[in-house]
């Protein structure tokens, strides 16, 4: 596979290191897992400061540039102008902060419910565990969109939808993945010997089971986070999406929406979207990565 | 196929359809304000309306009761009226649903066709230049907003190239009645940047699949036999290792239904194709409140019905599935 190549690179020099930072090393070094760390904290970035260094203010209309409106990557506009001269970098940067709240709020709501209901149908079983599997069945073929639109027609626009309507629905897979490895996980000899020496069902979940799960908590959460990001920027784009603040949803719905297409104007479409797809990516990688920390059989060095 | 795991199937389809339609109603009545004034407060709505809907709801009685009336309406395919068209809302959107299956299914099957292929092609060949950029591409495209696709595809082939028309389904002035091939050419020209968005996001996640099931049919004992036994590449690949490894393929096939056809939506809204999506959007625009819930009702319906199809299609094919 593609790893095999670097693998026993540089066993040893990891050696004298303490723990946790061979752990944090070992994200670093995977091209991808790098490229998405920084563009991560790139947008983090450009988040918490978007007020002091986007060029323009975009929520002050008096400083739209009109004059130099649907103009494309320029000097004075890095990333081009939209249709009323708005600067699109400054939006772009201002955008980031509700990706970013929507991405990382559902991706820890869904991964922690769904642990803990998987959890709970794994550990206690019988009765709750069938109706909890019979939930996850119905919630798992519940369209998301459709329902996100049918609850903003009645409370209005709002990028809270999704993160409440993922946590709704997301958190059915994640429940059956980490019951399914809890599950398998207990015929293990280690968590046997455990049970053996009479350690308590609950000590024996907490200490064992659970950690057990992490890797997999680490994908689905980075994963549930990038489709979340993708599910606002498709809601924002569809209009409704919050009405006041700027999205990069919902500058492509003005890109489409004014006419972006029928100009030409290719930089109002292809920068907010390539924000969209580089940091849904980045989320992506980001799991693959921490599954690799969190999982010592998938780490390059490690020899089975 | 097996009885009891067909009547097992069966119930849990209509349990989940039962679900939806209790959310359905929750969600109405949980909304802040009081629902009754939603539904008949509208100034479009006609005072006899009003008087129906106060009826036919049960809006005057308490909420247990109004709950078996509105479970009894839906059983009956009462839906409602919608505001705007002043239709039943389900004849509306029973006009829309064939426009959405239409550009959801076709390139789907096509992707899975393709999918199949080219697993097969990637996990033969491993490590080839198909195989690298498919499994890049494979993570690319799951990331990739399905409307943002369609703006470039927009961008590149009617802008740029000016091959597809811009947006619309049929060229004005055509009718099915009077020129069927013309009209239905028409649309399959319309139709071909929105199935070709649909089909590019979702071969290679079905390839992938395909790719990694194969891989490991590939290191099964009866692999080794029947290659022992002398037989062509094509007869291994087309017998033994086809049939075992499509399996994962359709259980994808049934999942990912709830995506296709509630994300559908997007991909109507950037070419203005007026299926099940774009009318609930308009709906929802025009706070047409019985039209969009019945759309998101059916959406739903739909996609546990085309679900329970796909379950029982995997059930027929993979005998453990219905033993197990």
């Amino acid at each position: 596979m593609a790893r095999g190549g670097h693998r026993n690179r540089r066993p040893q020099s990891e050696e004298g290191l303490p723990r946790r930072e061979r752990r944090s090393l070992r994200l670093l070094r995977r091209p991808a897992g790098l490229f998405s760390l920084i563009f991560l904290a790139l947008c983090i970035f450009c988040a918490l400061a978007a007020d002091r260094i986007s060029p323009y203010d975009p929520y002050d209309p008096g400083q739209k540039d009109i004059l130099h409106a649907l103009t494309g990557p320029s000097r004075r506009h890095p990333l081009g102008t939209d249709s009323f001269g708005g600067d699109l970098f400054s939006a772009l940067i201002h955008g980031a902060r509700i990706a970013l709240i929507v991405g990382f709020t559902t991706g820890i709501t869904v991964s922690l419910l769904g642990a803990v209901l998987g959890a709970a149908a794994a550990f206690f079983g019988g009765g709750v565990d069938r109706t909890l599997m019979f939930l996850v069945d119905v919630v798992m073929v519940l369209p998301g969109l459709p329902l996100m639109i049918l609850v903003a027609t009645y409370i209005g626009g709002s990028y809270w939808i999704v993160v409440v309507l993922f946590t709704f629905l997301g958190w059915a897979g994640v429940c059956r993945m980490v019951r399914g490895r809890i599950l398998s996980e207990k015929t293990v000899p280690y968590v046997e010997a455990a049970r053996s020496y009479a350690a308590p069902r609950w000590r024996i979940l907490f200490r064992h089971l659970l950690p057990s799960t992490y890797p997999l908590l680490a994908v689905t959460a980075a994963r549930t986070a990038a489709g979340s990001v993708l599910a606002e920027a498709g809601l924002s784009f569809l209009g409704f999406g919050d009405p006041l603040a700027i999205s990069w949803g919902k500058l492509l719905a003005e890109a489409q929406s004014q006419g972006a297409l029928l100009f030409g104007a290719w930089w109002w479409v292809l920068f907010p979207g390539l924000a969209v797809t580089l940091l849904a990516l980045s989320f992506i990688n980001l799991g693959y990565a921490l599954e690799e920390v969190f999982n010592p059989r998938l780490r390059r060095g490690a020899r089975c | 196929m097996n009885r009891a795991y067909f009547a097992r199937r069966f119930a849990m389809a209509l349990l989940a359809i039962g679900v939806a339609v209790v959310l359905n109603f929750l969600l109405i009545h949980l909304m802040p304000g009081d629902p009754a004034h939603r539904f008949y407060a509208d100034p479009r709505v006609p005072p006899e309306v009003k008087q129906e809907i106060i009826r036919l709801f049960g809006l005057d009685k308490p909420l247990w009761q109004q709950f078996l009336l509105y479970m009894r309406n839906v059983l009956r395919g009462e839906l409602g009226v919608s505001y705007t068209t002043q239709r039943p809302v389900l004849q509306v959107i029973a006009e829309r649903i064939p426009w959405t299956l239409a550009i959801t299914l076709i390139p789907t099957f096509l992707a899975i066709a393709c999918g199949i292929w080219l697993g097969l092609w990637t996990a033969w060949r491993r490590g080839g230049i198909l195989d690298f950029l498919l499994r890049t591409l494979g993570t690319a495209t799951s990331s990739v907003p399905s409307f943002w696709l369609a703006m470039l595809l927009v961008m590149i082939f009617s802008y740029w190239a000016r091959i597809f028309p811009l947006m619309g389904m049929v060229k004005p002035g055509l009718s099915l009645a009077e020129a069927p091939w013309s009209f239905i050419g028409s649309v399959a020209y319309h139709a071909a940047l929105p199935m070709l968005t649909l089909f590019v996001l979702s071969v290679p996640g079905y390839a992938l699949v395909m790719r990694n099931a194969v891989i490991s049919v590939l290191g099964e004992n009866y692999i080794l036999a029947a290659q022992s036994k002398g037989i062509s590449q094509t007869v291994l690949l087309g017998r033994h290792v086809l049939k075992n490894a499509v399996l994962p393929l359709i259980s994808m096939f049934s999942l990912s239904l709830v995506g296709v056809i509630g994300g559908a939506v997007l991909v109507e809204q950037v070419f203005s194709w007026y299926g099940m999506g774009l009318l609930m959007i308009r709906a929802a625009q025009a706070r047409d409140f019985p039209l969009v819930q019945a759309a998101a009702l059916i959406t739903i319906v739909l996609t546990i019905a085309a679900n329970f199809v796909a379950d029982l299609v995997q059930a027929w094919i993979d005998p453990r599935i219905r033993y197990g």
